[in-house]
């Protein structure tokens, strides 16, 4: 994992500097995209925002990339729920689009301790924290979240009822909240990098 | 609410009417939106382990890149490897020795090598077991940095030609992700971007196709083709002039009864612009023969003066439009 990235060298035109910016954005950057639009739009929507970044890179502080990256997302998002042909609940999708930025921007401008954390591997973090909890009640987590399954047909193969099931989740969600607060935080931290930034 | 419905509304699983029912839930209350985000944070955390797999990111890079033009060979020279563009230059470059930038492939401990051509490049490379392969554009290739296993094995995305060199231990293959080319020794030309038909022809020795699962296999004679059609049928066909196969390399182009968007994909790649076509006319077959000299211009006026479409350009755009 990338460990610094160097703003100013990106400033510069540094082409490998970039790329370490991107390996390291783009993951995240699709993550949020996805949560706006189909992924094979979000794949446009994020192209096109390092488009926009590296043709203004020079106008660009450290300190500004975060917001710059975030909003440019949004944006893009917007634009393209905006086209799409008749939404009725437009204003409901939108509404929901502009507060999810809002609690993203919170959730990270909110937490301060993002100064001493060193990226932490995400995928073997929720594993950790899987492992803490009650083997059924982690599996059933699994399968709705990760599988794609529904509830009815976890209940089916778990040989429990739905209701146990969403007992299950609540308590893995619960769990995950606790034990993750600091990889949630992080995952978002478009910034785990900026402290090297300026 | 149910997490389930949240959840199925987060994968984009609901109905119309459903996903409306939610969203005007969500609209109620800000607590209903945190409890969203926060299913959408835990839901995410998979997704982005998805968005971080080293191809997925080289891929999109390698787009950004040719949109931003940063491949100029000054720029890549700490690459450690160099793309030779123009089509002319390829010929007498074709013994050039490219070592591609060093990736380590997750669970695997064989270092790998990449090595991406992007559309209007061209790339030979000579492996360390003498195998020759030279890459046409839009092409990606990962071998190991040596072949320690009993199979010799790498991964093409894209157009390649192969001369592999003879080792009757250790065969060679091919990894096209779906399909797998197993050779001894042999020389034969590969077409396999994604989202098209792959074509395979013989020009010597013997190869064997089989698909991924196992399940069909194919023993090639030289002047053999195969097609592996997008829904995952394997075709053959004897007495195809291979060598037609091989003029990409030379920078000419010999395209039998391929459809008008197989043509345009491939102008794509060579020249880096982008076609759009008309739905009527994009199934329309043609036949065309282009020496290597072959300008876009060219090969658009050529094409259009069959009289069954006419083109505009518009910038890096083509459009291709009925009469």
């Amino acid at each position: 994992m990338v460990s610094h990235i160097d703003i100013h060298k990106i400033k510069r035109g540094d082409a490998k500097e970039f790329r370490l910016f991107f390996e390291s954005f783009y993951p995240r950057l699709m993550t949020v995209a996805c949560r706006y639009v189909p992924e094979f739009v979000a794949e446009d929507v994020v192209q096109n925002v390092f488009v926009r970044y590296w043709e203004q890179k020079q106008t660009l502080e450290p300190d500004n990339v975060k917001a710059f990256l975030f909003k440019c997302i949004q944006n893009g998002c917007l634009d393209y729920l905006k086209h799409r042909a008749v939404m009725d609940d437009y204003e409901h999708e939108v509404l929901v689009a502009e507060e999810r930025l809002n609690w993203l921007l919170a959730q990270t401008d909110r937490n301060e301790i993002w100064n001493d954390l060193v990226m932490k591997d995400l995928s073997a973090s929720v594993k950790r924290a899987l492992e803490k909890l009650p083997q059924r009640c982690s599996e059933a987590f699994r399968l709705s979240f990760y599988e794609d399954l529904t509830y009815k047909e976890i209940a089916e193969r778990m040989n429990i009822s739905p209701r146990t099931v969403e007992e299950h989740v609540q308590k893995a969600i619960r769990v995950l909240r606790v034990g993750l607060k600091d990889v949630l935080i992080l995952w978002l931290l478009l910034f785990r990098l900026f402290r090297f930034w300026g | 609410m149910e997490t389930e419905k949240l959840l199925l509304f987060i994968k984009g699983k609901l109905s119309e009417q459903e996903r409306r029912e939610v969203l005007q839930w969500l609209a109620q209350d800000e607590s209903h939106r945190e409890r969203l985000f926060e299913l959408e944070q835990i839901y995410g955390l998979k997704q982005q382990e998805r968005f971080s797999d080293r191809e997925r990111v080289d891929y999109a890079f390698s787009r950004l890149e040719s949109r931003l033009g940063l491949l100029s060979p000054k720029k890549h020279a700490n690459k450690l490897f160099r793309l030779y563009s123009g089509w002319a230059a390829a010929s007498f470059l074709a013994f050039a020795m490219i070592i591609g930038s060093l990736f380590y492939l997750k669970d695997d401990s064989m270092a790998y090598h990449t090595l991406l051509v992007p559309a209007g490049e061209h790339a030979t490379l000579l492996l360390c077991d003498g195998t020759r392969i030279s890459l046409n554009a839009g092409s990606r290739l990962d071998y190991p940095s040596s072949f320690d296993g009993e199979q010799r094995r790498v991964k093409l995305k894209g157009e390649a030609y192969f001369e592999v060199a003879k080792d009757k231990k250790h065969p060679f293959v091919v990894d096209l992700q779906g399909l797998d080319i197993k050779v001894l020794g042999t020389k034969f030309n590969v077409r396999a971007y994604k989202n098209e038909n792959y074509w395979v022809n013989l020009v010597e020795g013997g190869v064997d196709v089989c698909t991924g699962d196992g399940k069909n296999r194919v023993t090639m004679k030289p002047d053999d083709q195969v097609c592996y059609t997008t829904d995952h049928r394997l075709l053959v066909k004897s007495d195809v002039d291979a060598s037609a196969s091989l003029a990409w390399m030379s920078g000419g182009l010999k395209l039998h009864g391929l459809t008008l968007r197989e043509i345009a994909n491939i102008l794509e790649r060579k020249y880096n612009v982008k076609i759009h076509i008309g739905e009527k006319l994009s199934g329309e077959l043609f036949n065309c023969h282009f020496d290597s000299t072959i300008t876009l211009e060219e090969a658009l006026r050529l094409l259009s003066e069959s009289g069954r479409f006419k083109y505009r350009e518009k910038g890096n755009e083509i459009y291709f439009y009925n009469q």
